[in-house]
């Protein structure tokens, strides 16, 4: 008996930590719209401000991890990195700048990105687009680029990676194989 | 509950005591052979949006060589959105479960026993005492 516990111990109904990934990937990888709208609802009412200004939005959706680069609404010039991860917010990590460092021309606001309220269709169209076999997101960045914000989206799948492009409002823009 | 276990508060506390600590070690053990038994109990910890109940298992291995597990049960959408419910709100409710399988255990191993007892014809019955040796 002594030995059968031994052999058995933590094996039955339990999934490997690589295979459970595995297991996320095969779903598409977990892009969902409420890995943006959780953690901004929290930062709405930390900073009492209704739409912050970010300078840069990334999301690894495997972890369940948004990383969020701010600008304080109260010291335009001082921005800090908060981090969610599982749903639920850090505390703000103040980031240095520097003098030449042109703010403005970095930041936006998520009432300007309509489209990260349809991530689901984002991370859809993205696989669809680069037309890997069992395609994953492993990742959306949002940014300015060429002065309007916009996002990119790394696909990744076992036998190639990508990188799709999308306007704020979620039209594909590009779709390139790497 | 009988006369004899309301006359003894302190009775009903060993009791108690006992049922918790035979539920704790229970748990413990089944949680290390059948971790996937938290999965019984997802339906508590998942909503609709996350349905897929998976018991996640880390393993890590110490610079002593020992091997050491974590459980983490977690609710996993279509998507793959998942949501870390944790292991010891689980643990707790297979704790309470098994504390009641215990007690329903108990419970019919005592009613079976005096049925038993009742049944059995009073000829074959011992003689417990000297007013039924008279008898």
């Amino acid at each position: 008996v002594l030995a059968l516990t031994v052999l058995l111990s933590g094996c039955v109904g339990v999934t490997d930590r690589d295979d459970f990934a595995a297991e996320v990937q095969r779903r598409g990888g977990g892009v969902t719209s409420d890995l943006v709208s959780g953690p901004m609802d929290q930062l709405r009412d930390r900073l009492g401000e209704d739409d912050p200004e970010l300078l840069a939005l990334s999301i690894t959706p495997s972890s369940r991890y948004v990383a969020l680069q701010v600008r304080d609404p109260d010291e335009r010039d001082n921005v800090d990195d908060y981090v969610s991860r599982n749903g639920h917010l850090g505390d703000p990590e103040p980031v240095r700048v520097s003098a030449t460092d042109d703010l403005d021309s970095r930041t936006f606001r998520v009432s300007q990105l309509p489209a990260l309220d349809r991530l689901e269709d984002v991370a859809d169209d993205s696989i669809a687009a680069l037309g890997f076999d069992d395609a994953y997101v492993t990742s959306i960045d949002v940014s300015i680029t060429a002065g309007a914000p916009g996002l990119r989206v790394s696909v990744g799948s076992p036998r190639a990676t990508g990188t799709a492009t999308f306007d704020a409002d979620g039209q594909l823009l590009s779709a390139v194989r790497a | 509950v009988s006369r004899k276990w309301t006359r003894r508060p302190g009775l009903i506390a060993v009791a108690l005591v006992v049922l918790v600590f035979s539920a704790l070690i229970l748990t413990t053990i089944t949680s290390v052979i059948w971790p996937g038994e938290a999965k019984v109990f997802a339906p508590l910890f998942c909503d609709d949006a996350q349905p897929d109940a998976f018991v996640v298992r880390d393993t890590y291995t110490s610079g002593t060589g020992e091997t050491a597990m974590n459980f983490t049960l977690y609710c996993v959408g279509p998507r793959g959105d998942h949501r870390d419910a944790g292991w010891f709100g689980p643990f707790l409710v297979m704790t309470v479960a098994n504390a009641v399988v215990i007690v329903l255990l108990v419970v019919a191993l005592v009613a079976w026993s005096r049925f038993r007892r009742k049944r059995r014809p009073p000829s074959s019955r011992r003689i417990t005492s000297t007013s039924d040796a008279i008898t």
